[in-house]
């Protein structure tokens, strides 16, 4: 006796199963296209912010307007925290794009430089307002290639949140090609390996913990922060 | 790098059994959908052919008596029950023999203790009649199923036909839950059925074709699952296994996970290791869709189920170990971790294609869930709201976690043989 075989169930399931895989995908590269949108949306409106806040720094400094320094470190201080998480979303987004890796490098291009005019500004604005607070920039690449970034990042990330607006943390992934100003930072700052965070003049090779961190940094400030009593 | 080359295996896996998945959940969808040539034909009965019902009893004095009447009082007027006492050290026999006064057609055979397919091949050395029904001791039956079971014996090439099992009297939620496993089950085998896939014969109420029983061998004495080894033999014989719908038996369901997973133990080792004993029947045009589909299905179903539970392990754990490591390089500062707990959520985070497949599993779930319980003529609500919450969002991930085990003892069993 010879079985059946149903032969059409078999093939329309794998044309379909198939159709329904490609559909899956296409509505991934939907996503992934609105996930650049959003990014270079949101890019636009923080370089907005950017040249607001260096514009009202000039107007405090021209026509020494001091007084009005509070406000304006408060809201540079919301820009940088709308920076920092736009750029770990875009970190998240470029690790599970399917094509547009080059798009979302591209990206994180524009945000490592934006986080170094802030940090120019920040550094700038220190005397113009006689701000009390110690600036760290954070070197690091991808886990793969830095077993210890994940932990440091978690470290500095815990003492922003202890620090608040008294400590600024800028971060670069020296990894992403084409950008020589990265290059450029890493190499004033003798940065050889990952993770290295630079205080100051300071560099700090490699996994850093907290202690020797918080020892360095509350050694920078004119009053003792809340942190630094304990 | 390691982490990372483990993390790319069980996307990669995941990634194959979704796709797996998706493949039977088309291909079952278009079974349903599809006409079939051999659509179960009956003929009415006129001739009421001789039936043997045999009930193996291992210490079954509590149920013996329900089994046995159930048996006894089937609404058919050719019939003989043997109940085959397999060394029991309860009464069970003591019930049987008192039962016997009241019915004629009841009859006791007494065994040493030597399982259960072997009470069933004494039970079948006896057998007078022209069809043998296996009835486990722990199960009931409708006074019309061999009335409405019989007729499906028309065509000679019938081996055996099958009833719809349903858990008796679910009580707690993990009775409840495997009341929707049953009535699915059954669905899917009556799709089976269409394609002539069926691969078990469970103990409760099968009938047999007497002739092709003997003609194929006995049941396997040795076999963990006697009724899918029979089942497996009889579609190597090119025997038609039918599944009926609209025939009730109920069955008495474990009331605690140490019974399910020990009948779990048995039923899914027992898959495994019978698709291993007819592996010639893989991917076989002589078998045809039961080579093609039910045979791979049977292993892949285990392999889906690790690789399910594994990763949801792996994804769900995940980032609560990071963070407890990393919390480690704070000294464990929880107070400034649950000061400064911000939700900081955008709607492009999610992951869409997890969510997409997730969405659609649950829609397929609904209509499997819907359809299963219009075909067994059940309410789907009939136990609560709260007892398919629990069946579609827990019992799975126990049958994974059952899986685990059944897995090491495969592979335990392996290194001990080789």
């Amino acid at each position: 006796m010879v079985r059946q075989i149903s032969k059409e169930i078999y093939v329309v399931a794998s044309i379909l199963t198939g159709v329904i895989f490609l559909l899956g995908f296409f509505l991934g590269m939907v996503i992934e296209g609105k996930r650049i949108q959003y990014v270079e949306t949101e890019s636009k409106k923080q370089q907005l912010d950017l040249n607001s806040v260096q514009l009202q720094y000039s107007y405090i400094d021209q026509l020494s307007q001091q007084n009005n320094c509070e406000a304006v470190s408060k809201t540079f201080e919301k820009n940088i925290e709308n920076l920092e998480s736009t750029r770990i979303r875009l970190e998240n987004f470029n690790q599970n794009a399917i094509l547009g890796k080059s798009d979302f490098e591209t990206l994180m291009r524009e945000y490592s430089l934006a986080q170094i005019r802030y940090w120019l500004l920040a550094e700038k604005t220190k005397q113009l307002c006689n701000r009390d607070i110690v600036t760290v920039l954070y070197f690091f690449a991808e886990d793969k290639n830095c077993s210890d970034c994940n932990e440091e990042a978690f470290i500095l990330t815990h003492m922003k949140k202890q620090f608040k607006d008294k400590l600024l943390i800028f971060s670069f992934r020296p990894e992403l090609k084409h950008e020589p100003m990265i290059d450029l930072l890493a190499n004033a700052h003798n940065v050889e390996k990952y993770p290295s965070i630079v205080i100051d003049d300071v560099t700090f090779s490699g996994f850093t913990e907290k202690d020797a961190l918080l020892k360095h940094i509350c050694s920078k400030y004119n009053s003792t922060p809340e942190p630094c009593k304990t | 790098m390691e982490a990372k080359l483990i993390e790319t295996i069980i996307r990669g896996s995941l990634w194959v059994t979704y796709f797996l998945s998706l493949y039977f959940a088309v291909f079952w969808f278009l079974v349903y959908y599809a006409k079939l040539n051999h659509q179960e034909r009956k003929k009415e009965l006129k001739i009421f052919g001789k039936v043997t019902i045999a009930i193996p009893a291992y210490n079954e004095e509590d149920s013996i008596e329900i089994t046995a009447k159930s048996a006894c009082s089937l609404d058919y007027p050719n019939l003989e029950v043997i109940v085959v006492d397999d060394g029991s050290k309860d009464n069970t026999a003591k019930i049987v023999k008192k039962l016997m006064k009241k019915y004629s057609n009841l009859s006791l055979i007494q065994q040493s203790n030597r399982g259960k397919g072997a009470a069933l091949n004494n039970a079948l050395d006896n057998a007078t009649g022209e069809y043998f029904v296996v009835f486990d001791a722990d199960s009931e039956i409708k006074k019309d199923a061999l009335r409405k079971m019989l007729p499906y014996f028309s065509n000679k090439n019938v081996a055996v036909v099958l009833p719809v099992l349903k858990v008796r009297r679910p009580k707690n939620y993990l009775q409840k839950m495997q009341w929707f496993e049953y009535l699915i089950n059954m669905f899917f085998k009556e799709l089976m059925s269409k394609l002539n896939c069926v691969h078990v014969a469970p103990g409760p109420f099968s009938v047999y074709r007497t002739s092709i029983l003997r003609k194929v061998g006995k049941f396997d004495e040795d076999n963990l699952t006697e009724d899918l080894e029979m089942a497996f033999r009889l579609q190597k014989h090119d025997y038609r296994l039918i599944q009926l719908l609209d025939v009730d038996v109920t069955t008495i369901a474990p009331e605690n996970v140490k019974q399910l997973y020990k009948q779990r133990n048995r039923w899914y080792k027992g898959a495994i290791l019978n698709a291993w004993n007819y592996k010639s029947m893989f991917f076989n045009k002589k078998y045809g869709d039961f080579s093609f589909i039910q045979m791979p299905t049977v292993i892949l179903s285990g392999i889906i189920a690790l690789v399910m539970i594994f990763s949801i392990i792996y994804f769900a754990f995940k980032p609560y170990i990071i963070f407890f490591h990393n919390m480690y390089f704070v000294d464990f500062d929880f107070i400034t971790v649950i000061k400064n707990l911000t939700f900081n959520i955008h709607i492009l985070d999610y992951n869409f294609a997890v969510l997409a497949i997730g969405v659609a599993m649950f829609v397929v779930s609904l209509f499997i869930i819907k359809k299963s319980h219009v075909y067994t003529r059940e309410k789907v609500f009939r136990h609560g709201f709260w007892s398919i919450f629990v069946y579609m969002n827990f019992y799975f991930l126990l049958l994974g976690t059952m899986w685990i085990g059944i897995a090491v003892d495969l592979v335990r069993r392996k290194k001990q043989k080789w």
